[in-house]
């Protein structure tokens, strides 16, 4: 078995014609939080969604605590998705038995007590939610695993300020210290703090996988700062191929 | 007393420095237990590993040392201590400087400034 | 994992099917005094066609509405739950994909099932059958003679729903095989899968008809004649051949070229 997490090979995904990833090569270790940052449409969910199995590779392969995306790596893994993913008639409570029934790494009595700071009652139907409470319900869903591999897919971009807040303080206090948290953003301000290693997306390519402390070091700027350069001031920027490592 | 990290500088620097100051400021009393790295990263709001590496550095320099059973002690050597404390205070006289130095006084009258300060 | 898919799956249905059954059973019991008219000579009349026709209505109409809902179910159970939103959580469990495809096959068969089942007994209930009447010991010793006279009877039933049950396997395969091929084209999907739908009937049509040429549906009716129980089974193991054939296409799609976007 090898020392990494995740590891991909020449992953290579399009839709049609469009390449969504072209020849992504990574490797993230146990243990980390990573930030996965790009703009819109530069592959981020594309990636994460290859690593829980939801989409397959058109090329190239990928292996997750050495394994093949399969029902073992599936259950590893505690998925946030960008969207809303239970049937309106169940209760929060419905869909706790169903992941303790699926889970063994869920933990019930965590996701009740999570439940209980975030404000949201278990045992209303799913259907009577706003919306938000229904991402703090998911969100306690995934954060209640004690999972190697969380994959969270702009977990804070549309939540109220509490809840991001939550998130964050949930990442770092509640995750496994085994556990590597791979997070995707855009908001990179917010999280920069909580980042071992950032992974810069761009076109779906990786221009830049490296360490927080190393990029600032480096380069003398926050990585927010960085990231703004390379993408929002990119038309006018020539040579930025050579930042890419 | 609060977090306050700086863009453009790495992060466990930062951290480490102001663990360390406020040792000296005597929060974390000598011989006293530190906080776990998990409670004072979720405190600092940083990640754990980042949080670890700083600690590792005031472990380093003798401001506090891992103990087996209680996690990390805050060093009761007197001297260390001195040492920190008078290495903090050199580096606000630099930051004084060099402020004063960015409004156009020089360093002499810097020094003046700071003893008319006193009656 | 089967299991805990299906209690899951089957609590989905009766959320939904528990108020259609109860209604049509309920309707059918309005129906049962609205039609017939218990007199005291314990003759039973009809009534009048107005009083009636109103709860005969509302129960037609239920019963069809349940066979719909039950066609509905089976498309929506593996559209929207596999390959629709509900898929992010299906597919990211830790089982695989053809405990998730049986799990569906398995509720929706089921539903039709039951569905079925339901309308066969608001049926019965509509009789205007007496309790006392159906209690009588005479009546159900008949039956149980008739039964040890010839117990062959009791295999030929079973062969008839074995096969009833195989056409509708080879059906709701035929159903999600449709929509996973409408699943891999990556626009107008629904437009997709109706016409892979029609395209694997057709498909299935030609090579049943290469397969059963003349002679030998000629051998099989000859073989009906002299063995009634064979002609049955032979008849269900040609449907479930393709059907099986249908959900292993199916089970290879979802796990090799699923693409939840």
């Amino acid at each position: 078995m090898s020392d990494f997490l995740i590891e991909c090979r020449g992953l290579y995904k399009s839709y049609g014609l469009r390449p969504a990833l072209s020849g992504v090569d990574l490797e993230v270790g146990p243990g980390r939080i990573v930030g996965l940052l790009g703009p819109n449409g530069s592959g981020k969910t594309t990636l994460i969604k290859l690593l829980c199995g939801l989409l397959q590779p058109t090329t190239g392969w990928l292996a997750i605590d050495g394994e093949a995306v399969g029902p073992y790596t599936k259950s590893v893994v505690s998925y946030l998705p960008d969207r809303m993913y239970f049937a309106d008639w169940m209760k929060a409570l419905d869909l706790f038995d169903l992941f303790r029934d699926f889970y063994a790494d869920f933990d019930y009595q965590k996701a009740l007590a999570m439940c209980r700071s975030l404000g949201v009652e278990p045992k209303d139907r799913l259907k009577s939610m706003s919306k938000g409470t229904k991402e703090k319900v998911q969100l306690v869903l995934v954060m209640a695993r004690a999972a190697k591999l969380y994959l969270l897919d702009e977990p804070i971009a549309g939540v109220d300020p509490a809840a991001r807040d939550f998130i964050l303080r949930t990442i770092l206090t509640n995750y496994n210290p085994e556990g590597t948290v791979l997070l995707s953003t855009h908001l990179i301000s917010d999280i920069e703090k909580v980042l071992d290693e950032a992974i810069f997306l761009k076109e779906g390519k990786i221009m830049l996988h490296a360490t927080v402390d190393d990029i600032r070091e480096k380069e003398g700027k926050s990585v927010d700062a960085l990231f703004r350069e390379i993408f929002k001031a990119e038309p006018m920027w020539e040579g930025g191929e050579d930042r890419a490592v | 007393m609060d977090w306050k990290l700086d863009d453009g500088r790495p992060i466990w620097p930062q951290l480490s420095q102001q663990l360390a100051r406020r040792i000296i400021a005597g929060v974390y009393p000598p011989g006293s237990r530190l906080p776990s790295v998990r409670e004072l990263a979720a405190e600092a709001g940083v990640n754990p590993n980042t949080m670890q590496r700083a600690l590792a550095q005031l472990e380093q320099e003798g401001l506090a040392r891992a103990d087996r059973t209680a996690g990390r002690l805050v060093t009761q050597d007197a001297a260390i201590l001195e040492g920190a404390r008078l290495r903090e205070a050199r580096a606000v006289v630099q930051d004084y400087f060099e402020a004063m130095s960015a409004l156009g006084y020089s360093r002499e009258r810097a020094v003046e400034l700071l003893k008319e300060e006193i009656p | 994992m089967l299991f805990k898919l299906l209690k899951y799956d089957f609590r989905a249905m009766w959320k939904q099917f528990s108020l259609v059954w109860g209604a049509a059973l309920v309707l059918a019991l309005v129906n049962r005094f609205s039609i017939f008219v218990d007199a005291d000579d314990r003759a039973v009349h009809l009534r009048n066609s107005f009083v009636s026709s109103v709860p005969m209505f509302a129960f037609m109409a239920v019963i069809i509405a349940m066979f719909v809902i039950g066609i509905i179910f089976v498309i929506n159970r593996f559209s929207k739950g596999l390959l629709g939103d509900e898929g992010y959580l299906m597919h990211t469990l830790p089982v695989r994909s053809w405990e998730l495809v049986a799990s569906k096959l398995i509720c929706g068969a089921v539903t039709w099932v039951g569905c079925s089942a339901v309308s066969f007994l608001s049926a019965l209930v509509m009789l205007p059958l007496n309790l006392s009447d159906l209690l009588q010991v005479p009546f159900w010793s008949d039956i149980l003679r008739a039964l040890i006279k010839h117990p062959d009877m009791l295999i030929l039933v079973a062969e008839f729903l074995l096969m009833s049950l195989s056409a509708m396997v080879q059906f709701i395969a035929a159903i999600y095989l449709a929509i996973a091929i409408g699943h891999l084209v990556p626009r107008h999907r629904k437009l997709a899968g109706v016409a892979a739908f029609i395209g694997l009937y057709i498909l299935l049509m030609n090579v049943y008809g290469r397969v059963f040429s003349a002679t030998f549906i000629q051998r099989l009716m000859d073989m009906a004649t002299a063995n009634a129980y064979g002609s049955m089974l032979t008849a269900s193991a040609t449907m479930l051949i393709p059907a099986a054939l249908f959900l292993a296409a199916v089970c290879w799609i979802l796990e090799h070229k699923l693409n939840l976007e």
